[in-house]
């Protein structure tokens, strides 16, 4: 049966039939449906790519991650290692610095932490303190267990 | 002595394993290298100094550059194993024309040290029990080792010097370490037939076993004594905390360094007076009271904050001298004998900046820097108190 014989035969069954209106706002509730039915459908199909993108986000990062994690030289152990005036040392004021390698250690100078400038070979540290004034200083230098003490002299340069 | 550093499977081996030297002077440095199976020939080696400007290596050689600290990072390849030692550098600015630049002598020998450019202006002997020095001519009192410095308009030179006879053997002085207040005390152990001294002499005075703090600044106390028929000599250090007790009427003089001598002085508080003269600050008590003295050069920097106190009688608290980070909180507490009834104290914060008190608790507030706190029993009860030194640093 072809869709026009159909659509013949469906008219004159209705033509027997007395017109009755639907219940009102039927129609509009139909339309409705029908509309968000369709919205959805187009939603999916617009951010489909945002899931699709993101997931090859984490395949490039989990790629990246595998890549640098291939077998590398292992990080070159090292003592800790400080340099220091020696105990009893004269020293003018713009030669007072410390260094420490092996990692950023605890500097005090008379009780006082000084802060570190980290250089560009890892784990190498220098501290240099701020107005520290003529006299006995006391540097106390912790690196990884190891401790340095030393008391200096600064010479006054004025 | 050699060191020597494993690293993954090579030993690296540096001799000298420090170095020592001038600016623009060279030394060659020695690096060897092995497996565990023995010494590797052939491997490559790359240098790095640390910092940069601290010299070079070039051709088994450093050459060094301005003074300071520094590190030599030696880097051993040999097929696909790699070691690594670093080296510790100091150099020192060029002694030309100083001398003599070493020297040995006796107890009682006298030596002329003499600089070709530039005017003397201080001599020192390091430590200063080794010897006196006086235009430059050095007399050996005491046998041991140390340095004669000079400093010059020019330049800042040093010799190294040994006394030749029965040097003194190296002990320990208890406390090793002591932080004061102007007039407070402190008792070492020394054995009875022990000697103090105190270096620089004007911070204070010793007393049998006692050294009596007269002015902040920090020092070393020396002690000797015979034992076993051997000489022992011990040193510690000592920090005289820069805050100020008098009682009403009393008077102190702080020598200040070059820098400070241009400063102009300004008290906040009652009860002092204050004036600097003859590169000195000198302080009179007028009457009961406290505050701060601050002394600052120019505007901003090289400011420094005193506390003072014009009272009956220094009160200790406790801690002296506590290390906190913002935020972190302590209770000062006046550290009295038993029998002595606790003094009720008021605190002031000095400068204000650094924090507050509540409830008798101190909270440091978002500051770094050093800072005080007071605390004062009321006038009517002699408006004696104390101090305790803040240092307020992000941990």
């Amino acid at each position: 049966m072809s869709p026009n014989i159909d659509d013949e035969r469906i008219e004159e069954i209705l033509r027997g039939l007395p017109r009755i209106q639907p219940p009102p706002g039927l129609k509009r509730a139909i339309y409705a449906g029908a509309k968000s039915a369709s919205s959805r459908k187009k939603w999916f199909w617009a951010t489909l790519p945002i899931p699709a993108a993101a997931l090859a986000g984490v395949l490039v990062a989990v790629l990246l991650n595998t890549w640098h994690k291939r077998p590398s030289p292992a990080p070159l152990p090292h003592e800790p290692l400080v340099v220091a005036p020696s105990d009893g040392e004269v020293l003018l004021p713009d030669e007072v610095e410390f260094m420490t390698y092996g990692g950023e250690g605890r500097v005090e100078v008379d009780g006082i932490p000084v802060a570190a400038k980290q250089q560009k070979e890892p784990g190498a540290f220098i501290y240099i303190p701020q107005d520290l004034e003529p006299g006995y200083h006391k540097v106390v230098i912790e690196i990884d267990g190891k401790k340095v003490e030393a008391s200096f002299y600064v010479e006054e340069t004025e | 002595m050699m060191v020597i550093a494993l690293t993954g499977f090579l030993l690296v081996q540096v001799n000298p394993p420090e170095l020592e030297l001038e600016s623009g002077e060279s030394q060659r440095v020695e690096i060897t290298a092995a497996t565990i199976m023995g010494r590797i020939e052939g491997f490559e080696l790359s240098a790095r100094v640390i910092p940069e400007e601290r010299g070079y290596f070039a051709d088994g050689r450093f050459v060094a550059g301005e003074p300071g600290p520094g590190l030599i990072i030696f880097e051993v390849r040999y097929k696909d194993q790699v070691g690594l030692k670093a080296v510790p550098v100091r150099v020192f600015s060029s002694q030309e024309g100083f001398s003599p630049k070493e020297a040995v002598l006796a107890v009682g020998d006298t030596l002329i040290f003499s600089v070709k450019y530039g005017t003397p202006e201080v001599w020192r002997v390091m430590p200063p029990w080794l010897g006196t020095i006086e235009n430059g001519v050095f007399v050996a009192e005491n046998p041991g080792r140390g340095v004669i410095t000079l400093k010059t308009d020019k330049g800042f030179h040093k010799a190294k010097i040994v006394v030749e006879g029965q040097e003194s053997e190296p002990a320990d002085l208890q406390p090793a370490e002591a932080v004061l207040f102007p007039g407070e005390e402190i008792t070492f152990s020394v054995p009875s037939s022990g000697v103090l001294s105190v270096d620089p002499p004007d911070l204070g005075r010793v007393k049998g076993g006692k050294f009596i703090a007269d002015r902040p600044g920090n020092g070393l106390v020396w002690a000797s004594w015979d034992e076993s028929g051997a000489r022992k000599t011990a040193k510690a250090f000592v920090r005289v905390l820069p805050a100020v007790f008098l009682k009403p009427g009393g008077s102190m003089e702080i020598p200040l360094p070059g820098k400070a001598r241009m400063a102009s002085v300004e008290v906040s508080g009652k009860g002092l007076s204050a004036e600097i003269s003859s590169g000195k600050l000198a302080l009179t008590a007028t009457g009961l009271g406290h505050g701060a003295i601050t002394i600052q050069r120019g505007k901003g920097r090289n400011k420094r904050i005193v506390p003072y106190i014009v009272g009956e009688r220094l009160i200790s608290l406790g801690p002296k001298e506590i290390s906190l980070s913002p935020g972190e909180e302590f209770r000062p507490q006046a550290l009295t004998s038993s029998k002595d009834k606790a003094p009720s104290l008021s605190f002031v914060v000095v400068p204000p900046e650094a924090g507050w008190m509540e409830g008798g608790v101190f909270k440091a507030g978002d500051w770094r820097g050093d800072a005080w706190l007071i605390g004062v029993a009321p006038e009517s009860e002699g408006g004696s108190g104390g101090f305790v030194h803040l240092i307020i640093a992000p941990k």
